[in-house]
């Protein structure tokens, strides 16, 4: 059984005790999670198995050889998921948005499903933003400051996008973790752009892709952002309340930020071109 | 801007099939999604009394699948202090905390009231009798 200490920046969250199967080789498999309570199961057929005890903060795992020597599960996966799973236990928001900076000013981007976010994000990245996260961000609060972090998770893009950035033309779809077909990829690899672990961010931006070229920035209340992060999160059940309220004051600093609808169309580069023209100028107004 | 109630795990699937179980030495309270397993549950254990899971447990929490079928007979245990965890396969998913005295159960489709008490229950009970 190997043990570990595992440390989010500025927090030591969680223990994790992982217990390698001996000469088993059996690969990682789809997953399948279920929780009730405290406790969550997540696995990757049987001879991968992940148990998380959300009111202890244990993660207690069983895995063959060939997952344990997985660097690319361990980091791109695993982590991406105990961040979600643990979430407000450990301190920590998961946000349904993707994460940009530029010289450390960050901007949340959020949006429904299927909105364009990872496309966006790519687009930005190409732009000379720094890249956080695409699709699930993980917000700390410390001594009232907020900050974004990304898990270096493969940005997901719907087979589309190949229309877009022709580096996806030499990757092959797959079938990710929710069922759909997309590529999933190293960004920073894939697209030459700058991956940041972590940034403050500055501004909140809900992303609505219209059918027209025009841009339109609408200036959003607290209220619209709370209502927007408590729909796209998982309920707790009341064996968390106590996560469950430090979830609910880590949401009310996100709420806090500068907050605006984004209403554009066209390609990724324009809508790009559009929304960082918006954000130098906030950058400028922020910063003089 | 809200988005779908979200329940991804199956957190909240209702138990509307509840009974509460007193026995010498306090209660047990058992709810499932199923009245046919919540009735076996609540024979089994009142046949069986005394004994020593019954004694382990104050809430016995059930969700039977009625669309994931069963995916292997193996069995898989982790433990980690007063959690004990056991899969049958993957779909199959039993965990039994010994502190807060719940035992928490996801049953594939196929995986028989039988089965569940003559050998999945053994299986995940931490008992002292």
């Amino acid at each position: 059984m190997r043990r570990s200490a595992v440390a989010w920046p500025g927090h030591t969250v969680c223990e994790l005790n992982v217990d390698i199967l001996a000469g088993d080789e059996s690969p990682l498999a789809a997953p399948h999670f279920r929780g009730l309570h405290h406790v969550v199961v997540a696995s990757f057929g049987a001879a991968n198995v992940f148990v998380f005890d959300l009111r202890r903060r244990i993660v207690t795992a069983k895995v063959s050889e060939t997952a344990a020597r997985d660097a690319e599960f361990w980091s791109r996966t695993l982590l991406p998921i105990m961040a979600g799973v643990l979430g407000a236990t450990i301190d920590v928001l998961p946000l349904h948005s993707a994460c940009l900076a530029r010289e450390g000013f960050g901007m949340l981007i959020a949006g429904e499903s299927g909105a364009g976010k990872s496309t966006l994000a790519v687009a930005l990245a190409q732009r000379n933003f720094d890249y956080i996260s695409d699709d699930w961000t993980y917000c700390t609060v410390t001594s009232g400051t907020l900050t974004a972090h990304g898990t270096a998770a493969r940005v997901k893009l719907l087979p589309d996008a190949a229309r877009h950035f022709a580096q996806l033309n030499q990757h092959q779809l797959h079938t990710s973790m929710n069922g759909e077909l997309a590529f999933e990829v190293p960004v920073e690899h894939t697209f030459g752009v700058r991956l940041e672990r972590q940034c403050m961010p500055r501004l909140l931006i809900f992303y609505h892709r219209t059918g027209v070229l025009a841009s339109q920035f609408t200036p959003l209340d607290r209220a619209a952002a709370r209502r927007y992060m408590e729909g796209s999160v998982e309920r707790f059940p009341p064996q968390l309340a106590e996560a469950s309220r430090a979830r609910s004051s880590m949401m009310d600093a996100v709420a806090a930020l500068p907050c605006w609808k984004f209403e554009c169309g066209g390609n990724p580069a324009h809508v790009a071109q559009e929304l960082d023209t918006f954000f130098e100028a906030r950058r400028r107004e922020a910063t003089a | 801007m809200n988005g779908p109630d979200i329940d991804l795990l199956r957190r909240f699937v209702p138990t509307p099939h509840a009974t509460v179980l007193s026995h010498p030495e306090g209660e047990l309270r058992i709810e499932s999604n199923d009245a046919e397993y919540e009735q076996y549950l609540l024979e089994h254990f009142s046949n069986a009394s005394p004994d020593a899971l019954l004694r382990s447990v104050e809430h016995l929490k059930l969700i039977v699948e009625h669309s994931l079928p069963q995916d292997g007979e193996d069995l898989t245990q982790l433990d980690a202090g007063c959690l004990r965890t056991v899969l049958r396969g993957t779909n199959t998913v039993l965990m039994y905390d010994a502190e807060s005295r719940e035992l928490l159960i996801f049953l594939a489709q196929g995986v028989s009231c039988e089965e569940l008490v003559e050998r999945l229950l053994p299986a995940v009970a931490m008992t002292n009798g």
